[in-house]
């Protein structure tokens, strides 16, 4: 590969280049190869807009917390302690853990139907890592949190959506 | 703040003239820390200073950033006075992130320097290094000068004038910063790296321009920053007049090799397998086609010994490199090698073993494997060096020995003499001593070659293929003497176990007796051999300018010993062996010499630090 | 100054060593071919070496009055690499067999061939471990019987020609120890090919696996079980040439010639098909599948060696660079000089 900081040519994986000594070990990665592909890498979340999210304690019952999701017309909740998450609770939860005896466990807290320890990111995270975050887990929302850990906001993947029709060049 | 764009003054700040002093340099692997931390070696040495260095690389190749398994390091100690280790304690430390930070700080020494970039240390970099706390916040580091630098920022700062970079180019030139600052630091003057970036970054002008303002940068936040109230300054050494190059210790065995060629009038074949810490000698070697150099990557350890077998009985000088878990696998070809009677140079650069063990640490455990790694009764001569630039002369010696007695012979070296360097007189390619190498020539008077047939040294002929009349065949089988003729006879077995073991025995008359430094008799002589050499060496001239009766004896050739070794032995009180194995060269001394030797055994996967033989002398001189 | 060659006989490749092989083996016959073939090359005996590995055919160096290295088991082909690449005007032999090539010495013959040194190899496929006195081999077939595999071998047998072109051997034949005739011609064409020229010989060991190859070398049985390779002909056997071979698709079949099969209908022998699909093809015509066993040349195709491409990097290398000096290169880089 071409050292990208003096143009030497070197073998492919070298750990520094044979010429001027510059570390390669992080230059293999490939270029973006479109505007869309650019902006991902550069862009951080915050230009999403996160939202402020809606925080509820572990203790609500399952039924209030259905009654925001629907009123709020909101895909999830997160449940969190002392300003940070500990749980999310999304349509998808209610979908397949309360299913059709939604009403018999209306009084439940949600702390029980919750998925614990909820992947995060970092306001400063790069665009690209959200979508990677939300395919590989098979997410449509990640919290944001800030330096000290603490819930500052929530993007989903309408969001992303959203943002990628704004970037694409116009047809 | 202004910085300069031509030349740079000398510091306004007081200076404190120190000894000597001992850098690290620390950081994840992409931080640079390889280059900038030769660029600090480089301008030592050319400041006069002597150097010693050593660099630690990660023990994973492609670890993720930030994390404790990818933390790369370069230490360099540089003295005016004579030095032969890269330093037990350290004076300095430049840690880019947190990893760096917890993985060196042990060896940084109370009240030492510590130099972090303080925008790395974010919650996501203290968990990678699995911090709970900031050690930035929570005291830890309250015993050392900590010296926080927000080295982002300030990099950014530098460049941001220059035309065509990106973000990512911009801060690619951080390591040029940190390397400025110790510049400044140690009194350093930055045109030998000035240099080196308009040499190497020519085609990348921009890249080139901001590397040079990252460094004047990094030497203008010392002199400015109210962080340092003075800085140090190393004076030039008293060194042996001559012209200098620093040089590695797998470079300089690889130098000497195609030297030792060309003093023999040999072309050089290496047959080798990739290994780490031998490696570089194999693609050294591959580089050197113009030396005439036949290099063969062969498909495993045994076929490369087995073709350096073959081409040694071409007529080529013939070599294979490896460490310790390849050597085993050598060691059927290698009593081979050994009863076909062929010179060729095996090379043993020992790692932390056993088994793969620790591939990139360095360890002296495979002294053993040398000796008797083989069936049978197959003494092979070993020498060892002690030192990166002592390399090259363990070469010549070693094809020396190996043609001038018909033999294998076997070189061990470890991870640290060859990834160390140090600076090394350049000698006079002229005034090299010549190897001498003769060949039988052709015979046509029909009488049948005797290719056992031995001389005063019992060394027989190298006869070649090719000579017309000489047609003979070798084979592992005991064979009769003189006749090398397939051979059971119970007497002849005896005879021949006899002439083998003799014949490198008596390479004792060949060469030098063992020299002793310090008094000549007393209550103790520390007894090392290879790499050990620079602790022991300092540790010993530490303790005999404190009045301690002790004298040091660093063993080059460990088969077979030196011919007065037993005399010297004699002549103590106590005698300590220093190694890093379990005790090796101890077992070897105490059967042979019948002397009750002490041993100080480390396998810790580092070298000694001289602290250590220094307390253990005190402790055997009691 | 020498205006012919010398003139050497076969006694002058005999030494004075008695031979070890158990009266009745099939390496005698090898080594008389060999002894009278080598003087027809012109190569001088002083630049002819035989090197081999271990075995009963591994002691076939000593009885060579040439330069000879008689190595460890499997590894002769490592020798002779670094011998050649080393030496590469002289004439290397590398003897092996059945155990020693193909078992523990498998990887090594393996890469010898595919870097196609010019050297050859002769391998002596007795089917059993014979200087061990009698286990079962990497040829041996499935339910062999033996001191190791007291009911029957279990190992899927290896046919090394299969396994030579599987590495795109150049030169690949296959001769008989009792067909003396067609042995010294497929030696001499081994010797004279530029590469690797890979021989399988079938030997027979009398004492521990007597037979293995009557079918092939019985007089009356020969003609119907093995059929000559002879390039550019038809692929025709029995004993007055009435049966062939032809492709069914990519089958083989045997077919009677006559009944509306004609010669023209028959698989062409082509030692030079740049494909080693033929020769492949070839190799898997077994016995006991009811197929004749092809002898003579398989393939026969000009490639790289390896040892002429590595001794022309050393020549370019230096023409490119200049013969390499010792003090320019120590010098080089950063240097200081103390005075």
């Amino acid at each position: 590969m071409t050292c990208p900081y003096c143009s030497a040519e070197n073998l492919d994986g070298v750990d520094d280049c044979a010429e001027c000594g510059q570390p390669l070990s992080d230059a293999h990665l490939a270029d973006p190869s479109t505007a869309v592909e650019q902006r991902l890498l550069t862009d951080h979340v915050d230009v999403l807009s996160p939202k402020d999210p809606i925080a509820i304690s572990a203790q609500t019952p399952v039924r209030d917390v259905l009654r925001m999701l629907v009123d709020r017309h909101i895909g999830c909740l997160i449940v969190a302690e002392q300003g940070k998450p500990i749980g999310i609770f999304s349509e998808r939860d209610a979908l397949v853990k309360l299913n059709t005896n939604a009403a018999a466990l209306g009084d439940r807290p949600v702390s029980e139907f919750m998925t614990t320890a909820p992947e995060t990111l970092e306001i400063g995270a790069k665009v690209a890592f959200a979508v990677q975050r939300m395919e590989v887990g098979g997410y449509r929302h990640l919290p944001i949190v800030g330096d000290t850990g603490e819930l500052t906001g929530i993007i989903s993947v309408r969001d992303i959506l959203h943002y990628l029709t704004e970037n694409l060049p116009d047809a | 703040m202004a910085v300069s764009t031509e030349g740079h003054e000398p510091s306004r700040k007081d200076t404190i003239v120190l000894d000597g002093a001992t850098v690290r340099l620390a950081g994840d692997s992409g931080d640079g820390m390889q280059v900038v931390g030769g660029q600090f070696t480089n301008t030592s040495a050319l400041h006069g200073n002597d150097v010693a260095t050593f660099p630690d690389f990660p023990a994973e190749i492609r670890a993720p950033r930030g994390t404790l398994a990818g933390v790369s390091g370069f230490q360099v100690q540089f003295s005016s006075t004579d030095i032969f280790t890269p330093g037990d304690t350290l004076n300095a430390l430049v840690a880019m992130n947190p990893a760096a930070l917890v993985t060196n700080i042990g060896d940084l020494e109370k009240g030492g320097i510590l130099i972090v970039n303080s925008e790395s240390f974010k919650p996501r970099d203290l968990k990678l290094a699995r911090l709970d706390t900031n050690p930035l916040e929570d005291g830890s580091l309250d015993e050392y000068r900590v010296v926080e630098v927000r080295l982002n920022t300030l990099n950014r700062a530098a460049v941001k004038d220059v035309d065509g970079l990106s973000a990512k180019l911009q801060d690619r030139c951080k390591n040029f910063f940190a390397l400025g600052l110790i510049y400044w630091l140690f009194g350093r003057n930055l045109d030998a790296t000035l240099r080196f970036i308009d040499a190497k970054f020519r085609n990348k002008p921009e890249i080139a321009a901001a590397n040079a303002r990252s460094l004047r940068a990094g030497w203008y936040y010392g002199e400015t920053t109210e962080a340092f109230t003075h800085n140090y300054q190393v004076e030039p050494a008293r060194l042996t007049p001559g012209t200098y190059r620093n040089v590695m210790g797998n470079q300089a065995l690889t130098w000497g090799l195609i030297t030792a060629a060309r003093l023999s009038n040999k072309e050089l074949f290496c047959g080798s397998y990739p290994i780490t810490p031998a490696s570089p000698i194999l693609e050294e070697l591959s580089a050197f086609k113009h030396f005439g150099v036949r290099s063969f990557q062969a498909e495993d350890e045994i076929a490369a010994m087995c073709s350096v077998i073959g081409a040694a009985f071409g007529g080529a000088m013939a070599v294979t490199s490896s460490s310790g878990p390849g050597i085993a696998l050598k060691s059927e070809a290698m009593g081979l090698g050994m009863i076909l009677e062929l010179p060729m140079l095996i090379i043993s650069v020992q790692r932390g073993g056993p088994s793969t063990g620790l591939p990139t640490k360095t360890e002296q455990s495979d002294l053993l494997q040398a000796m008797f790694g083989r069936n049978g009764e197959s003494p092979l001569p070993v020498i060892a060096a002690r030192s990166p630039s002592d390399c090259f002369y363990v070469a010549l010696e070693a094809w020396r020995l190996a043609t001038r007695f018909m033999t294998p012979v076997i070189i061990l070296s470890d991870g640290y003499i060859a990834n160390g360097s140090e600076p090394w007189r350049i000698p006079d390619v002229d005034e090299l001593p010549e190897i001498v190498v003769e060949h039988p020539g052709p015979s046509t008077n029909g009488e049948p070659f005797m290719p056992y047939q031995r001389n005063e040294r019992l060394a027989r002929p190298w006869a070649l293929p090719g000579t017309e009349g000489l047609m003979h065949r070798v084979g592992g089988l005991e064979k009769e003497d003189v006749t090398g003729n397939v051979s059971y006879d119970p007497d002849n077995h005896q005879h021949m176990t006899n002439v083998r073991a003799q014949r490198v025995a008596q390479i004792a008359d060949d060469i030098p007796v063992q020299e002793v430094d310090g008094p000549q008799h007393g209550r103790l002589l520390v007894l090392s051999w290879g790499g050990t050499y620079g602790a022991c060496a300092t540790a010993v001239r530490q303790c005999q300018a404190a009045g301690v009766s002790v004298a040091h004896a660093h063993l080059r050739y460990l088969n077979p010993f030196p011919r007065n070794l037993g005399d010297v032995l004699d002549r103590y009180d106590r005698i300590l062996v220093p190694e890093l194995n379990m005790g090796q060269l101890r077992m070897l001394i105490r059967s042979r010499y019948l002397h009750d030797v002490v041993g100080l055994n480390k396998v810790e996967g580092k070298p000694f630090a001289v602290s250590d033989v220094v307390a253990e002398i005190r402790k055997r001189v009691e | 100054m020498r205006t012919e060659l010398p003139v050497v006989t076969a006694a002058d490749f005999a030494t004075d060593q008695d031979v070890r092989w158990c009266p009745g083996c099939g390496d005698y016959a090898i080594l008389a071919q060999m002894k009278k073939m080598l003087p027809s090359l012109g190569v001088p005996r002083q630049n002819t070496v035989f090197i081999s590995g271990i075995g009963c055919s591994s002691r076939f160096p000593y009885y060579m009055n040439t330069y000879g290295i008689h190595s460890i088991h499997g590894r002769a082909p490592a020798f002779a690499t670094g011998l050649k690449v080393a030496r590469p005007e002289l004439s290397v032999w590398v003897i092996t067999g059945d155990g020693d090539g193909l078992s523990i010495g498998g990887n090594h013959l393996m890469h010898a061939i595919r870097r196609n040194l010019d050297i050859n190899i002769i391998l002596f496929n007795n089917r059993i471990y014979g200087l061990t006195k009698g286990q079962y081999s990497p040829t041996s077939p499935l339910g062999k019987k033996t001191k190791t595999s007291p009911m029957g071998a279990i190992d899927n047998p290896l046919h090394p020609l299969s396994i030579a072109i599987g590495c795109e051997a150049t030169f690949v034949a296959r001769s008989i120890d009792t067909h003396i005739k067609h042995l010294e011609v497929v030696l001499r064409r081994a010797a004279l090919h530029r590469g690797t020229a890979f021989v399988e010989i079938y030997q027979n060991c009398n004492v521990f696996n007597d037979g293995a190859w009557a079918y092939a070398n019985n007089r009356q049985t020969k003609f119907e079980n093995t059929i000559e390779l002879e390039h550019g002909a038809p692929l025709v056997f029995g004993k007055s040439g009435q049966k062939g071979i032809r492709l069914n698709g990519l089958e083989p079949e045997v077919v009677e010639l006559g009944t509306g099969i004609a010669e023209n209908d028959l698989l062409v022998h082509d030692e030079q098909a740049a494909e080693p699909s033929l020769a492949y093809l070839l190799s898997r015509l077994r016995h006991e599948d009811g197929f004749p066993e092809p002898i003579g040349v398989f393939r026969a195709v000009d490639s790289p060696r390896y040892d002429e491409e590595l001794n022309r990097q050393v020549d370019a290398a230096r023409a490119q660079q200049g013969t390499g000096d010792l003090t320019q290169l120590f010098n080089s880089g950063e240097t200081w000089t103390v005075s």
